[in-house]
Formats: C-alpha cells, sequence, structure tokens
C-alpha cells in the first residue's frame, strides 16, 4: 500500500490518495500515517480511486480516522471502486460515512 | 471432472504472515484466472478468517493451514482453512445489527460477516480435533 500525503494547505484541506489494499496487513499503517498529517487539518479528503479493496481491519481503521476528524472538521472519501462501494453498503458503512 | 488441486501452505498464525497467504493466494488465481471482484472479494473472505484464527485459535503461536482446490466444469474455487485451536464455529456467531453498529459507530463481528457475504458458501467442520473452514467461490 501507497499514500501520497499532500501538503495541507492554508484553508486545513489535506488531499490524500491511498493506492493498493487496505486489510489485516496495512490498516495500521494507513491509520497511523494520517494521524501523524492531522495537526491543524479541518477537512480531510481521502482519494480511494486506486485502492483496490477493504477489509474490517480497514473499515477499523477509516472509523478511527472519520472519529477523529469529526472532532476537528470533517473527513471525506472520494472516488471508492465498486469493491469499495460493496463493503461500505453491506456493513452500514456508506451511511456512516462522507462520500463523493 | 476437471478439478485442479493445488499444494497446502503451512504459516505461523502471527498476523504477519498474511503477507505469504496473499502471495499463495494469488498465484492460484493467477494459474486459473481468477481476477476482479472475485480476487477481490477472496482476498477480503481469506484475511477475516486468519485474521480471526491469529488472534483467537492459539494462546501463543500454532500453525494453519490450507488447502485449495479448483473446479473447472463450476469454475468454482474451494478453499479450506484449518487451525488446531479449540473448537470455534465462526458460523454459529448471529450475524451483527447493522443498524446497531452504525448507531454505535463500532466494527466488531463484521469479519465473518463480511467473509459470508464474500463467498457463495461456507462450512464448517470440526475434525480430529481441528477447526475446518471451508470457502467456496465462483470466480466468475
Amino acid at each position: 500500500m501507497n499514500i501520497n500525503i499532500d501538503k495541507l494547505d492554508s484553508n486545513g484541506l489535506l488531499n490524500i490518495s491511498i493506492e493498493g489494499s487496505i486489510d489485516t496487513l496495512t490498516a495500521q499503517s494507513f491509520e497511523n500515517q494520517i494521524k501523524q498529517s492531522l495537526e491543524g487539518c479541518k477537512k480531510l479528503v481521502l482519494d480511494f480511486t486506486k485502492v483496490e479493496y477493504v477489509s474490517s481491519a480497514g473499515l477499523r481503521a477509516i472509523l478511527t480516522l472519520n472519529t477523529q476528524m469529526e472532532d476537528q472538521g470533517e473527513m471525506i472519501i472520494k472516488n471508492i471502486t465498486e469493491s469499495v462501494r460493496d463493503v461500505f453498503e453491506m456493513t452500514g458503512f456508506d451511511e456512516l460515512l462522507t462520500l463523493e | 471432472m476437471d478439478t485442479k488441486e493445488f499444494h497446502e501452505l503451512s504459516v505461523d498464525s502471527p498476523i504477519e504472515n498474511f503477507a505469504v497467504v496473499k502471495d499463495w493466494l494469488q498465484s492460484i488465481f493467477d494459474i486459473i484466472g481468477c481476477v476482479g471482484k472475485p480476487a477481490k472479494q477472496l482476498f477480503i473472505a481469506v484475511d477475516e478468517m486468519f485474521t480471526n484464527i491469529a488472534h483467537y485459535a492459539y494462546q501463543d503461536v500454532g500453525k494453519v493451514y490450507f488447502k485449495a482446490s479448483y473446479n473447472a466444469d463450476e469454475k468454482t474455487l474451494k478453499i479450506s482453512i484449518i487451525d488446531n485451536g479449540d473448537k470455534y464455529n465462526p458460523l454459529e456467531k448471529p450475524d451483527p445489527d447493522i443498524a446497531q453498529r452504525i448507531k454505535d459507530k463500532t466494527v466488531g463481528g463484521l469479519g465473518i460477516f463480511m467473509t459470508k457475504k464474500m463467498v457463495d458458501s461456507i462450512e464448517y467442520s470440526r475434525v480430529d480435533d481441528k477447526n475446518v473452514l471451508v470457502l467456496y467461490k465462483k470466480i466468475i
């Protein structure tokens, strides 16, 4: 899994793109890398264009990030693939998260 | 019936060994031409079941065995996952109340639920003091 983290802009917007799967091997690293970048972030946009799939470990990490961002602003996940949408819908995450 | 049998895989239970399991699965997918959605769904299903064993089957480290076979006529991949832990049938666990989970914002118990959704059928048996979980998945 690769994560590309843009520089936080002056409005507190942070764009991050993820490539690969967010699974039991990568979920903790996904969460930790993004958490380290959230100081001053008011709007976190995660680009899931290249996310292949998300397992329950990935869901847990996404939920943790979403909870933190609810306290300091908002989190948006954009460009989810069909496989990721299937997982979000079957687990109700499509209702918990802001998807674009 | 045209059935391909694949070599078994044996790994120790710590979670980082899922990398080995993923490589083994991918090698099977390459042979039988499993790509796209079915491949992703199988990665998720095996991830969830291996994670379950890694966290709960053994007090310390134990072995996890995998077997796979492919029925070309039915285009169905069969994956058996076997451990020597205490008897545990994950299929007896009731499906989570999704509405309540959304309300509570929790993810516990989603692994086996997701696995059941990702495969066409799933069976559990207790054989020779081993837990045997078998996943069946049509690959197209």
